[in-house]
């Protein structure tokens, strides 16, 4: 009799343990999120959710951070992101050529309006994110810039050379350099030099009205005043005569064309072989750790400060959330990755700018490298016009990879480059 | 009689199947379990081949990026396609490849068997060398040769350099001459073993 009082004790005392245990377990919801690994923005999230899951117990993000091999920034809208047992959020790039406008318009994304009311963020960036229906969709968490050129301040002081200011001095050290059996600057060729070279030349060649007209006046519904503005016209030719001097100058690296591969880019520059590498800012505070040299930078091409106000993100990097059954307790995490807590939780594990507006400079320079905190000072600046690459459609961007390609590569003039795009221009109007 | 009438008259299922048809179901019926082996592997082609092609034939009649109601748009994609001289060049570098590689893999090929059925010394391990490169994935191919073409650091630059022909040394996948004759000997390289 004793011993069965005490079986039965014993098994209530189990019960009630495991009810205790499990308890809260059960009580835990759990949600998918998606980034890209290996980048930036990969690390930024890793950082940001993992500040999200210690604060919040009960609800629990799975991330899972996807390769780009078989091209995920391409498919994910029509096959994981459309699928029934797709991620609850992700991270994104809210622009067209990703589909961004094609989820809206099948109704995959959740309003984020809310979220924006818990933060400030520029002008700029809330127009770029306000869709026509008057919502937002998507929440950007850092800022870019896509031109920056990183030097061997090593081969720089032996040749006593200082950072240009102007595309006359550049070239100069471009020669100097070349005599010294130095390349004078590697860049990927694909994304670099027929992408976001061109998206550079294209904020220091038009006015800030001419840019922002560029960006849209191919669309069958720009305005008249847009379509004032061509590629045939003065400013635009000039852009790739500066492509044409860039190859004809000597100043892109040797075989240029056939850099294909950012790492063989990057290597050129690390082993000391390049003077030069070009690339975003996003390389920024990691490339200036080389233990073999000290690495300096400038912006490039120059800046002109009459080119320049508050009109926007440079790349619309974003937080969505999907319409799903999990839709509000998405949004709760993204209103946290988008608070002050969790946009420094991203730029800390990232080393990137935030979105957000009103977190101060001394508030950044605690945890930013000195060259991301000064770039971030110089957005608050200059303003972060949306870039070329996330405002036009896919085919247009390609028939502008295309055409710099061309000019770089000596197959057509200038002219005939301003001329090809107006073309593809009045095409995608008529279509 | 009342039996010769029994088999003479037609049977209920003849009436209706001509000998012809009969002399091909035959045949059909006792080569049923051949038929069976074969459907494996049409069912596959069928299913991973022949479908895709279908649809992609149907897709390509309209205006469709996998999200919202695809348009029909009848035969303007293949119109754009036409009119769009990256088509032609593209179309004409394929060209160029195809034959070229044909013939070098072919002619190649040829010159190694001629050489390892000539029982040349060391031709048994000429024999796993020629092979070696048809094993590896394209991958792996592409990785290693943008390596060894390389203009600045590259294996086939740096030995021209130091056998004293650095007048040779080029920009192999950056040049406009060169980028197209470079694949095809890689393409060359890695399937010649297998002619």
């Amino acid at each position: 009799m004793t011993s069965r009082l005490t079986a039965v004790r014993v098994s209530l005392a189990a019960l009630l343990t495991a009810s205790l245990l499990l308890g809260p377990a059960m009580a835990q919801e759990r949600l998918r999120m998606t980034v890209l690994g290996g980048v930036g923005a990969g690390d930024g999230t890793v950082g940001a959710i993992k500040a999200w899951n210690e604060k919040h117990p009960e609800l629990q993000v799975d991330l899972e951070l996807q390769s780009d091999e078989l091209n995920w920034q391409a498919t994910a809208p029509t096959t994981m992101f459309a699928a029934a047992d797709g991620p609850d959020l992700s991270w994104w790039w809210c622009s067209p050529s990703f589909q961004y406008k094609e989820m809206i318009a099948a109704n995959m994304l959740a309003p984020l309006d809310d979220v924006y009311q818990a933060g400030t963020y520029p002008d700029g960036t809330i127009a770029y994110f306000t869709e026509p229906d008057g919502h937002k969709y998507g929440v950007n968490t850092d800022v870019v810039w896509t031109p920056y050129v990183y030097y061997n301040k090593k081969i720089f002081a032996d040749l006593g050379l200082d950072p240009p200011k102007t595309w006359d001095e550049l070239y100069a050290i471009a020669d100097k350099v070349r005599g010294a059996g130095f390349q004078p600057m590697v860049t990927l060729y694909d994304y670099g030099m027929v992408n976001h070279l061109p998206d550079g030349l294209m904020m220091r060649t038009w006015s800030q009205e001419q840019y922002n007209a560029m960006l849209r006046n191919w669309s069958p519904e720009s305005t008249e005043a847009e379509r004032a503005f061509k590629w045939t016209d003065a400013d635009s030719v000039r852009l790739f005569q500066y492509l044409k001097d860039i190859a004809d100058k000597g100043l892109a690296a040797d075989g240029f064309a056939g850099i294909i591969d950012d790492e063989v880019a990057r290597s050129l520059f690390t082993s000391g072989k390049a003077a030069m590498y070009q690339t975003g800012s996003w390389g920024g505070a990691g490339m200036l750790d080389q233990d073999q040299f000290e690495v300096g930078y400038f912006y490039y091409p120059p800046i002109r400060d009459d080119a320049y106000g508050a009109v926007g993100s440079w790349v619309p990097n974003c937080f969505i959330a999907f319409n799903r059954p999990n839709a509000e307790n998405a949004k709760k995490v993204i209103a946290f990755l988008a608070s002050a807590e969790g946009a420094e939780a991203y730029a800390k594990a990232s080393g990137l700018t935030v979105g957000r507006a009103d977190i101060p400079l001394e508030t950044l320079s605690t945890f930013l490298k000195p060259m991301v905190a000064q770039f971030a000072a110089d957005v608050g600046k200059m303003g972060s016009p949306a870039l070329y690459e996330s405002s036009v459609p896919s085919d247009i961007l390609n028939t502008l990879k295309r055409t710099a390609g061309e000019v770089l590569t000596g197959v057509i003039t200038p002219e005939a480059a301003g001329q090809q795009m107006e073309d593809a221009y009045e095409e995608a109007r008529n279509r | 009689m009342t039996s010769s009438a029994q088999t003479d008259a037609p049977h209920p299922s003849a009436a209706s199947t001509s000998p012809s048809r009969q002399h091909r179901a035959r045949p059909f019926r006792d080569n049923l379990h051949w038929y069976l082996f074969l459907a494996p592997a049409l069912i596959l082609l069928l299913g991973f081949m022949g479908f895709p092609l279908y649809r992609s034939l149907e897709l390509s009649l309209y205006e469709w990026k996998g999200l919202l109601p695809r348009q029909w748009v009848g035969l303007e994609n293949f119109e754009r396609l036409f009119r769009d001289k990256y088509f032609w060049g593209a179309l004409s570098h394929t060209v160029i490849f195809a034959i070229a590689a044909t013939v070098g893999t072919v002619g190649v090929g040829f010159l190694l068997a001629l050489a390892i059925s000539r029982r040349v010394p060391l031709h048994g391990l000429y024999r796993f060398a020629f092979y070696l490169p048809v094993m590896l994935p394209m991958t792996v191919v592409a990785a290693l040769w943008a390596r060894i073409y390389e203009p600045n650091f590259g294996l086939l630059n740096t030995v021209l350099n130091s056998i004293g022909l650095g007048f040779l040394a080029q920009p192999w996948l950056g040049s406009l001459d060169l980028a197209l004759p470079s694949i095809i000997a890689v393409c060359i390289w890695q399937y010649a073993g297998f002619r």
